[in-house]
């Protein structure tokens, strides 16, 4: 018998995602609105208040306020700060003068990604995890100890945990580096421009996780025994390649420096966004055990791994990835702290400094930036959830 | 009562049609609509009960709501006779002092005595509020009436209940306490929404004495709606039988019982057990199950149901409610 | 006399009528009577600090901002009898200072905490009643602003305006409160609304102001409680968050603490640990304590968490 919906679940499908489209870029829009409007709440003239002590005449001033877009009505300064958003034009930064903020950003959203993307990736997946497990052990002394060491986690106060990271891998262990991107005396001539290294990095990285992503749907439906081997053997094979690639073109040294000052403050943001989703997935897997799904399971005798890993894991995933949703605004405030203690110069490392230094249209550029991050990850944790959950309505 | 007399009208409705949007879906925002009540005619008399029959989802639920104008109606006059004998109609009043007014004459009493008394309010309070809503009296004189009306509908000693919350009660004197409510300002009609059919049968018999001594002691007219024709026979002076938002048959209750004129009400009727066993009845014949009217024909609305459907039906609108004895109405072809 | 103490418990009981069942299962979940304990301590020690300096302690010496005889150099001192936490760089008592700090966290948890549940309840009521227009501009409203990282916008605002420490406290409580509590307290009163006793309210000529404030706001009294603890657990650790960057204008507070340990470059120096400990080490606990109540809390009023 055909499936009643599959006829139209494709058309629905799209019409859900374009609606879904349609809100964030209103949310965004409304966001730009926002941001824009508290800084025209800024009390006093803006202009005046920062060169209103330097010596210039009231034609240097104008020309000035002209070059920054300062001019006009608040609506008129809007449209023109929006159409020049629209074209890419920020502005100029006023603490990198002349620089404009559109090549500050550029140079830093790729660090900001690649920070986020790997933290929230592996807090997700250990997160998980470890939930799955404390779930199927209540009671235990392990359970306590675990819940209470994911609530300290959750709770604790991000900046003093991440100073106690630093100091023990860095200072008393040895391990990493105090912070900072790249070790600069190795960078010196002849070397290749960091950025580029770092933006090929992350380009080959988000390959590399789409390859695995793709074996693992190919061969869901394989008997283990192989399942297992072509795994390992296509993801051994891809990751040959990734690493062949920067062994050729010589740059491995200096993929392996940024990797490994990368390393501390993606161990600490993980660690930081890692409480939540345990607790998470552990009251959301004591929920779904109480389905009449997982009874049916177990009365049919099926073995307790398979209970937990096919029947209750898989009912419990769908809220947990929705709740993260929610906790998103507060890894990318986890994201801003790491960043200016591990001094990671991202997105959050550079609002810090633009906030510290009153460099407003720089300020103003990784708010910008921020939104964008925070939409897009609601748009894929929306489009994860509709894929993941069958009985999705799509309204 | 001097406006007001015995057996005129209180509470008539003319033409009364409530439609629902029949899909509330995002995607599929139709024109379709459930005719929940549509075109109804009905007429509670001063110090009389009129049953409201008719099974499931036929719309007794949404008529009440629509009487108490707890839901705005779609079309059609609902006319109020106040104590000074003047009529309104409460279809094309807004909220404001005149629906106050008329809020403090008519009272309703829900189905779910679970779910019809706030749980954080106690007893006493909850016997005040329509008091306290409609300003009766001071504090004082709220309390002692609120005590009164416990006391008339049995929940004595009365200060003892006062006190107590409704988790602390049984289902029936949940019901009481919803009585006692509905009691408190006096009113000149209640409306009752099944009020026995989520009790149990020992618990009910008492609360339809109590409403039955109720009407004998102070004059109070019911709508009683049920979906119980021995209830309705027990309970009502006339009777009302409504099938998918229609009124089928209406007429004096002992008339419309021995001798019904629509089929749907004899088809109801040979679905109770009959206490004589001299009387004989057909087996019932009644095809087919419920729906709901959403855009119906203009045929008959019992036509795809009705064992005696004859060509007259199905080139006709749906039947007009007509005389068939005095005072006794049906709305077929062929009765 | 008995007669009022009656008529006030049976208020309290009229916006947690199963208080009692409450309070024996709160006892029941160990994590949250840890809450309270966490709580009362900190508080404690904010009430114990006024006495100490009207008493014991000379407010020469020990005023926790500028000691007008301040401990003499070298600062920071290690603990002493005199200074049982040491002295910052300087020679201000810490102790007094955490104490204090202890003090402007509750109060600003407090502020901030009674703005959320007042804007959520209001709001949400309303617009699960209403619907319409003013519904939809707050929902609106609360995806922007759930979207919204609260602690990089107030980072942000920290640039054109001077945050002190109310300020902040409403800023985030509005935050909080418009944001998603408003969204769990609409779901809440959505549920309640359709009840029939609000049908028989209405029957009785009850204005919609009259059932908003009689029938549907209590009942939306203990998920704003919870909503409380989680907003009191945000707003301690933004503050601290955002004193901690020397972003807000405030007398002293925990988050400063570190900030001038920081900016004197004490930071990283564990043999003056009596700077930077004791301030870390109260900003988490006093946020798990409020938390670990919410999430005890939180199994009552969603007794589908709880043990079988
Ligand atoms: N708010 C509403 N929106 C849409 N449809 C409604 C609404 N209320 C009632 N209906 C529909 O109107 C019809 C009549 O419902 P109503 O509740 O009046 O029936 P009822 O006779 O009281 O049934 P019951 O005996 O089960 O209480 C049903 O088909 C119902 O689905
Ligand atoms: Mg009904």
């Amino acid at each position: 018998m055909p499936d009643p919906r599959g006829w139209k679940s494709e058309t629905v499908m799209r019409r859900y995602v374009v609606l879904r489209l349609g809100q964030i870029v209103l949310t965004y829009f409304l966001f730009l609105v926002l941001i824009y409007f508290l800084l025209e709440a800024l009390p006093g003239n803006f202009l005046g208040a920062l060169f209103g002590e330097s010596r210039l005449t009231a034609g240097q001033l104008d020309a000035l306020g002209a070059q920054l877009g300062l001019q006009g009505s608040a609506a008129e300064r809007f449209l023109q700060w929006m159409g020049g958003f629209l074209r890419g034009d920020l502005g100029i930064s006023l603490s990198q003068y002349p620089r404009p903020v559109m090549e500050i950003l550029a140079e830093r959203a790729p660090r900001t990604l690649a920070l986020f993307l790997a933290a929230t990736l592996l807090s997700f997946s250990f997160g998980f995890f470890a939930g799955k497990i404390l779930a199927m052990r209540r009671g235990t002394a392990f359970e306590t100890t675990v819940t209470v060491g994911g609530i300290t986690l959750y709770t604790v106060f991000t900046p003093w945990f991440a100073l106690w990271l630093l100091w023990i891998f860095a200072y008393a262990l040895r391990l990493f580096p105090v912070g900072k991107f790249i070790t600069y005396e190795m960078w010196e001539a002849g070397a290749p421009d960091a950025n580029a290294v770092f933006r090929h990095l992350l380009l080959g990285g988000l390959m590399l996780a789409m390859v695995a992503w793709a074996v693992f749907r190919r061969t869901a439906r394989l008997i283990p025994a192989r399942k297992r081997a072509v795994r390992t053997a296509s993801i051994a094979a891809a990751l040959l390649v990734f690493c062949g690639y920067w062994i050729v073109t010589g740059q491995a040294a200096y993929v392996l420096d940024i990797l490994y000052h990368m390393a501390l403050p993606v161990l600490t943001l993980t660690l930081i966004s890692f409480g939540g989703t345990m607790l998470l997935t552990r009251s959301s897997m004591l929920e779904t055990m109480r389905e009449d799904y997982v009874l049916l399971a177990r009365a049919k005798g099926l073995p307790e791994s398979e209970i937990r890993d096919r029947h209750i894991a898989r009912g419990a995933l769908l809220p947990v990835v929705t709740t993260l949703v929610f906790s998103l605004a507060f890894a990318i405030g986890g994201g801003v702290i790491t960043e200016s203690i591990f001094s990671w110069e991202g997105m959050g490392y550079t609002l810090m400094e633009a906030v510290t230094l009153s460099d407003i249209p720089l300020a103003v550029g990784a708010m910008a930036f921020t939104g964008l991050l925070v939409l897009a990850a609601h748009l894929a944790a929306d489009l994860l959830y509709a894929f993941l959950d069958p009985r999705i309505r799509y309204g | 009562m001097s406006g007001r007399p015995p057996g005129g009208s209180l509470l008539a409705a003319h033409g009364l049609t409530k439609l629902f949007p029949a899909d509330s879906g995002m995607f599929a925002r139709g024109k379709s609509r459930v005719h929940a009540v549509d075109d109804i005619a009905l007429e509670i008399r001063s110090g009389e009960t009129l049953a409201l029959v008719g099974e499931s989802g036929c719309g007794k639920t949404t008529t009440a709501r629509l009487l108490v104008r707890l839901l705005e109606p779609t079309s059609g006059k609902i006319l109020f006779t106040g104590p000074d004998g003047t009529q309104t109609d409460l279809a094309a009043i807004k909220d404001g002092a005149p629906m106050k007014a008329f809020r403090a004459q008519v009272q309703i009493i829900f189905q779910d005595p679970y779910a019809a008394l706030d749980p954080r309010m106690t007893v006493g309070e909850i016997v005040e509020e329509p008091l306290a809503i409609q300003r009766v009296s001071d504090a004082r004189g709220r309390r002692e009436r609120a005590a009164e009306m416990l006391a008339t509908v049995g929940l004595a000693p009365a200060g003892e209940f006062r006190a107590r919350f409704p988790d602390e009660l049984s289902g029936g004197q949940r019901q009481r306490v919803a009585i006692a409510r509905a009691l408190a300002l006096f009113p000149a009609l209640i409306i009752a929404d099944e009020p026995t059919s989520m009790l149990d049968a020992s618990i009910c018999a008492g609360v339809m004495n109590l409403m039955l001594d109720l009407a004998g002691r102070t004059g109070i007219s019911y709508l009683f709606i049920t979906h119980n024709l021995a209830v309705a026979r027990y309970m009502a002076d006339r009777l009302a039988v409504m099938y998918l938002g229609k009124i089928v048959e209406t007429g004096p209750t002992g008339e419309v019982l021995s001798r019904p004129q629509h089929p749907y009400t004899r088809a109801l009727l040979s679905a109770v057990p009959v206490p004589d066993p001299r009387i004989q009845r057909e087996p019932p014949r009644i095809l087919g199950g419920v729906k709901a009217a959403i855009d119906p024909a203009p045929l008959c609305r019992f036509l795809d149901r009705c064992p005696i459907s004859a060509d007259v039906c199905r080139n006709n609108p749906h039947p007009p409610l007509e005389e068939k004895a005095p005072g006794h109405s049906a709305a077929c072809y062929l009765a | 006399m008995t007669e009022t103490v009656d008529r006030s418990i049976r208020s309290i009981r009229n916006f947690f009528p199963r208080l009692g069942g409450w309070f024996s299962l709160f006892r029941e979940s160990r994590i949250g009577v840890i809450g309270v304990c966490g709580i009362a301590f900190f508080s404690l020690l904010a009430l114990l600090h006024p006495i100490l300096l009207g008493t014991v302690w000379d407010p020469k010496m020990y005023d926790p901002l500028t000691p007008s005889l301040p401990h003499p150099p070298p600062n920071p001192a290690p603990p002493s009898a005199d200074h049982w936490l040491g002295t910052d760089p300087y020679g201000s008592d810490v102790l007094s200072q955490l104490m204090h700090g202890a003090g402007s966290a509750l109060l600003l948890g407090t502020v901030a905490a009674l703005v959320t549940v007042i804007l959520a309840t209001v709001v949400g009521a309303a617009a699960a009643y209403y619907g319409g227009l003013f519904d939809a501009v707050f929902m609106r409203l609360a995806d922007l602003i759930l979207m919204t990282p609260m602690l990089v916008i107030l980072i942000f605002i920290s640039t054109f305006f001077e945050l002190k420490l109310l300020p902040l406290a409403v800023w985030i409580g509005v935050f909080a409160g418009l944001g998603g509590t408003v969204l769990v307290v609409k779901a809440q009163a959505l549920a309640v609304k359709n009840r029939a006793y609000i049908d028989a309210a209405r029957a009785n000529g009850g204005s919609s102001g009259y059932i908003l404030l009689r029938h549907i706001i209590p009942h939306l009294a203990p998920i704003s409680l919870l909503y409380m603890m989680f907003t009191v657990t945000e707003a301690v650790f933004s503050e601290a968050v955002l004193s901690y960057f020397g972003l807000i204008d405030a007398k002293m507070t925990w988050g400063m603490m570190i900030h001038s340990a920081a900016v004197s470059g004490y930071l990283l120096r564990p043999e003056v640990w009596w700077l930077v400990l004791p301030a870390g080490a109260s900003i988490t606990l006093l946020c798990s304590s409020f938390y670990l109540v919410g999430r005890a809390l939180d199994g009552i009023v969603h007794p589908r968490l709880r043990a079988r």
